[in-house]
């Protein structure tokens, strides 16, 4: 009992000669939502616009897929950022988001009208395996911020939190690629551009663990 | 304050004295930071006690637990209650501990006719493979740790003698140790891995 109070007195010590800063969340918060606007603005507006955007917005499968990678883009990101504290999972609201990540493959599946023999067409044909690495390319500054972010805290369900972290920057890779890029065919955005979004959630479920470990 | 007049024995605090006194720490209050953290280590050994059978795994996991509020208290939030974030971290630690339990310990097998009957006092070679490892163990760490462990374990000094010696606090003295053996542990596991 005695070597406890030894040892706690040796952690007050410590306290009084260094005081961190105070891990805020909605400031952090507000640091992701900033950060993923200037990034995705700052892509859009060196890369420009794909020629058919025009006609790709009045698509009702273009438009939901877009609006629901924007949605797990923001709302991944902020989650990641909340679950950088000490917390249980419990009743959070970010874990519809990975039910999220399926819906988006039912859009893109379903609206877009992918038959069993495009979906076949499209996976052998590995030289459209660009818009993977341009949708892993698209997704490492924003992997890179928001891992850096949370470091900062103290996360306790790193699994969760890897893997919210990993599902915005590949949502944001995602994202790039269907603005900028110019697939048509949404057998080849289920292949070879939504898949990469399932890979890196799991990657970062995968790593958490190690990534975040403090 | 001066920490030796801080009385130890803080009574136990509720959630909302907790929280108070989490407030004033985060102001610099070194006594009311002490008082949360003896409510601390009460708690967490009334936590892992239900879940642990050593007690040397039950004095080490309740440390590696303060190290880590100490560590975290960044990250609470004012606004929010304390006990959830406590236990958040009792459970991150536990856990932590269960998975570097079962990862050193689930290869480990013993074959029945493979005993191994020699004696460090009497075979020499043993006794270098001891020495070799001793060294390596201790090049892990930086040089005023390996000092400290060194003249803890291998010349068998106490925590007052050392301290003396080196002329530093003889709590310093055993947190040093402390992160000394998280360190070399850390590092086997890594390698295990």
């Amino acid at each position: 009992m005695n070597e406890e109070n030894e040892f706690i007195k040796s952690l007050v010590e410590d306290a009084a000669d260094t005081q961190p800063t105070v891990f805020d969340i909605a400031s952090r918060s507000r640091l992701v939502i900033l950060f993923l606007t200037v990034y995705l603005g700052l892509v859009i507006a060196v890369m420009g616009l794909r020629s058919d955007w025009y006609y790709q917005v009045t698509l009702l499968s273009y438009s939901i897929e877009m609006a629901l990678s924007v949605i797990l883009i923001f709302f991944a990101g902020i989650a990641s950022v909340r679950f950088s504290v000490p917390r249980a999972i419990g009743r959070s609201p970010a874990v519809v988001l990975p039910f999220l990540v399926v819906v988006l493959g039912m859009v893109i599946w379903q609206l877009g009208g992918v038959s069993l023999n495009a979906l076949i067409v499209s996976v052998t044909t590995p030289s459209l395996s660009y818009i993977s690495f341009g949708v892993i390319a698209g997704a490492i500054p924003t992997a890179s911020f928001l891992m850096w972010q949370m470091s900062q805290g103290s996360p306790t369900q790193l699994k969760f939190a890897g893997s919210l972290a990993l599902l915005s920057a590949s949502a944001c890779g995602h994202f790039l690629m269907r603005i900028v890029g110019q697939a048509q065919s949404f057998a080849d955005v289920l292949v070879w551009c939504y898949s990469p979004v399932i890979i890196l959630t799991m990657v970062g479920l995968m790593f958490g663990q190690k990534l975040l470990k403090w | 304050m001066s920490l030796s007049k801080i009385n130890d024995k803080a009574t136990l605090l509720g959630e909302a004295e907790a929280h108070q006194a989490m407030v004033l720490a985060q102001n610099g209050d070194q006594s009311h930071y002490q008082k949360l953290l003896i409510l601390v280590e009460s708690m967490a050994r009334g936590y892992l006690s239900h879940r642990l059978q050593n007690a040397s795994d039950l004095d080490d996991l309740t440390q590696e637990i303060l190290i880590s509020v100490h560590n975290a208290r960044h990250t609470f939030d004012l606004k929010k209650p304390i006990f959830p974030w406590l236990y958040a971290i009792f459970n991150y630690r536990f856990q932590d501990y269960l998975r570097a339990y079962y990862r050193t310990r689930r290869n480990i097998t013993q074959d029945m006719n493979d005993s191994d009957e020699r004696d460090l006092a009497t075979d020499p070679h043993l006794e270098w493979e001891y020495r070799n490892l001793g060294q390596k163990l201790l090049s892990y760490l930086v040089p005023q740790q390996r000092r400290i462990i060194e003249m803890l374990y291998v010349n068998g000094n106490s925590a007052q003698e050392v301290s003396t010696a080196l002329n530093i606090s003889v709590s310093n003295v055993r947190t040093t140790a402390h992160r000394a053996i998280k360190r070399i542990r850390s590092k086997v596991n890594t390698q295990h891995e």
